[in-house]
């Protein structure tokens, strides 16, 4: 048998071995056409608009539209790099209220949209009831060609971009921020200590969480294995808890224990805990008895048995286990941080509550930032646990 | 080391609770004299495998005795070492470690031990291949590596349960050829199963069929061919004419193993119809 004997020919680093490796360069390709794809498509909607449509709320009830205009009010709009603003002052308000009833702030807004149409050439304004809803609506061409704002008295008026004439929009990824704005965002937060200190706690109470399940999980599952007793007593509880999803925990373990860390790790515990046990107790029972026999009669004692056969026998499950259980716990972590809002203040709520604020906060390119950190943060634990798995069984890691 | 005898005296050995019992070994008798190499053949499922977790002490007969040198077999022990049908050389051990191991769980001396597993495995033809797991072995090495392991406890009884099966035709007959040196160099105890009559014409001194379920001991033939043995022996008259009595005596019992299981007997007699 030729491959015993070859196996140590050529040292080559893992980083060499990759570069030099076809299935390596697929792999970036891969990657770099599914960003073009995503970049393509989540920009098509705004590269083929013709114009579009800004509709602004200037008042959302009858009563807000009819209210009289008092003396200082102003109305302000940005338009692409420009800005203008009409100011109630006293002489407006008197000329117009000699010819007609007194000025209304639907009246304001027309005289707003007058101005605006005779100050802009690329864009119209336009005034519009619907619903009880007053809205200035201002249309321009391409999309890149302006942004608006738009204040009454220093309060700001939301603005929501309505329909294009003619587009092509990618359904689905088109409501994506493409890549480039994902980046953007990252730029923009990975200097803030915030970020970082939310990788910090989630990464700590992932490891907490994921080392406790460990450590009352291997000799749980392995006692199952082997002592019968324990396993009659211990098993029909243990199957009874177990496909109680850890989420389903979360309010419980609030109000068990004393803080919101302790049950933000004790519900990540229970996620990796369950299929460590299981994998641990398959693994020991799936040992193959001949090897025992063998021991056995070459006069091995009941530790023998454990500690030579069952013991090491168990690794490969032990491992599976572990890459399993991580990858629930990051689950479990970010699901219980979002839910408990991690420790009430933002800085300390962890991945899960950044994705969570981001959304709250309309950012999606944030949210998408968060999940591709969290995407980092499993792909390295996991990581960790194959390198030390390919340490502790050196007799796996041959072919 | 070679005076070990084997007497298994009028045991029985059944499975399944009392409603559903079913008799798999019924007052069986068998001596393996001291230096010799018995062979067991039998159709298969017909308790050869019963019978040697019996005689190894993993399990105990329901009733009757097996006596190793006139002491009664109780549970495993170092002087009976079993080779099991495929390899049960622990996977996450090195060779020599697994040859090791025995010895050492019994609190030897590393150095002793150490210098006689490189001998045995040295014999065995393995001296390279000491630091390989068993994952890398080919089949043949895995075997011989076991050997090697069974005869560091120097065990006063060898067991070997079909432990060429799965070998293909080439590396089998090496490893027969081999096992057969072995054997005639140390002349130890040998209680060998297997289901494959040249192989058991080849080894034997004695050559024992079993019947069908309850097995129990069909005939013994006195295999009377020269030592050292070589496969040419295989294509002489006398050997022919062994081959041919226990072929029959087989063939009749595996017919019967065919009919007690109920439907079978459709399925053959169909069978029988057709070829004439």
């Amino acid at each position: 048998m030729a491959s015993g004997t070859n196996l140590s020919i050529k040292k080559r680093s893992k980083f060499e071995r990759a570069i030099s490796s076809l299935t390596f360069w697929r792999g970036v390709v891969a990657l770099l056409g599914f960003l073009v794809v995503w970049e393509i498509c989540s920009r098509m909607e705004r590269w083929t608009a013709e114009y579009q449509v800004v509709e602004h709320l200037i008042a959302g009830n009858e009563t807000d539209i009819n209210k009289v205009v008092n003396e200082g009010d102003v109305l302000y709009a940005t338009i692409g790099e420009y800005g203008t603003e009409l100011n109630a002052n006293r002489e407006m308000l008197k000329a117009w209220n000699e010819k007609n009833s007194p000025m209304t702030l639907k009246d304001f807004t027309k005289s707003f949209v007058q101005q605006i149409n005779k100050e802009f050439k690329t864009h119209s304004a336009n005034v519009m009831e619907r619903d009880n809803n007053l809205f200035l609506i201002i249309i321009g061409n391409k999309p890149e060609a302006f942004k608006t704002e738009m204040t009454l008295n220093d309060k700001e008026l939301a603005g929501d971009m309505k329909s294009e004439a003619f587009k092509i929009a990618v359904p689905w990824i088109g409501k994506v921020p493409p890549p480039t704005e994902v980046v953007e965002a990252w730029t923009e937060i990975i200097g803030l200590p915030g970020y970082w200190e939310s990788w910090y706690l989630s990464t700590g109470r992932v490891f907490v969480g994921f080392l406790v399940a460990q450590l009352i999980g291997i000799p749980f599952g392995l006692a199952l294995a082997v002592n019968r007793y324990f396993r009659d007593i211990f098993f029909p509880p243990f199957e009874v808890l177990r496909p109680i999803p850890p989420l389903a925990w979360v309010p419980a373990s609030i109000v068990f224990w004393p803080t919101t860390e302790m049950s933000i790790a004790f519900v990540t515990f229970l996620g990796a805990f369950f299929t460590i046990v299981i994998n641990v107790l398959g693994g020991a029972q799936s040992i193959d008895v001949r090897y025992l026999r063998a021991a056995q009669s070459m006069g091995a004692t009941q530790w023998h048995l454990f500690s030579k056969i069952i013991l090491p026998g168990t690794l490969p499950s032990i491992f599976t286990g572990a890459a399993v259980g991580m990858g629930i716990t990051w689950e479990v972590v970010l699901a219980g941080e979002m839910i408990s809002g991690g420790g009430g203040q933002q800085a300390s709520g962890g991945l899960g509550f950044f994705i969570w604020s981001s959304y709250m906060g309309g950012t999606v390119a944030q949210v998408i930032v968060g999940m591709i950190s969290i995407g980092i943060a499993g792909y390295l634990s996991s990581s960790l646990i194959r390198f030390i798995g390919d340490r502790s069984m050196p007799w796996r890691r041959l072919f | 080391m070679s005076e070990a005898t084997l007497d298994i005296k009028n045991i029985s050995k059944g499975f399944g609770e009392f409603w559903s019992r079913e008799e798999i070994i019924l007052d069986f008798s068998l001596t393996v004299h001291a230096g010799e190499l018995l062979v067991l053949v039998g159709p298969s499922g017909c308790g050869k495998s019963t019978l040697v977790n019996l005689v190894a002490g993993f399990d105990r007969p329901d009733t009757g005795k097996i006596l190793l040198n006139n002491k009664e077999i109780t549970s495993p022990g170092h002087d009976r070492m079993v080779v099991f049908q495929e390899t049960a050389l622990i996977p996450w051990q090195t060779t020599v470690q697994n040859v090791m191991f025995g010895p050492l769980l019994r609190g030897e001396s590393r150095e002793k031990i150490l210098e006689e597993a490189n001998r045995l495995l040295d014999k065995v033809g393995l001296g390279e291949f000491k630091e390989k797991f068993p994952i890398q072995l080919s089949g043949g090495m895995q075997r011989r590596a076991e050997l090697a392991r069974a005869m560091i406890n120097h065990p006063d009884l060898m067991i070997m349960d079909e432990p060429f099966r799965g070998l293909d035709a080439m590396s089998r007959e090496l490893m027969q050829e081999f096992f057969v040196r072995l054997f005639e160099e140390t002349g130890r105890t040998n209680l060998f199963v297997t289901s494959e009559i040249d192989e058991a014409i080849f080894l034997a001194d004695r050559l024992v069929v079993l019947s069908n379920r309850p097995t129990s001991v069909r005939k013994t033939i006195e295999i009377k061919l020269p030592r050292p043995r070589d496969f040419l022996m295989l294509r002489e008259t006398e050997a022919y004419e062994y081959k041919k009595e226990a072929m029959e005596l087989l063939h009749e019992e595996a017919i019967k193993s065919f009919k007690t299981s109920g439907d079978r007997r459709d399925f053959l007699t169909a069978v029988s119809k057709k070829t004439g």
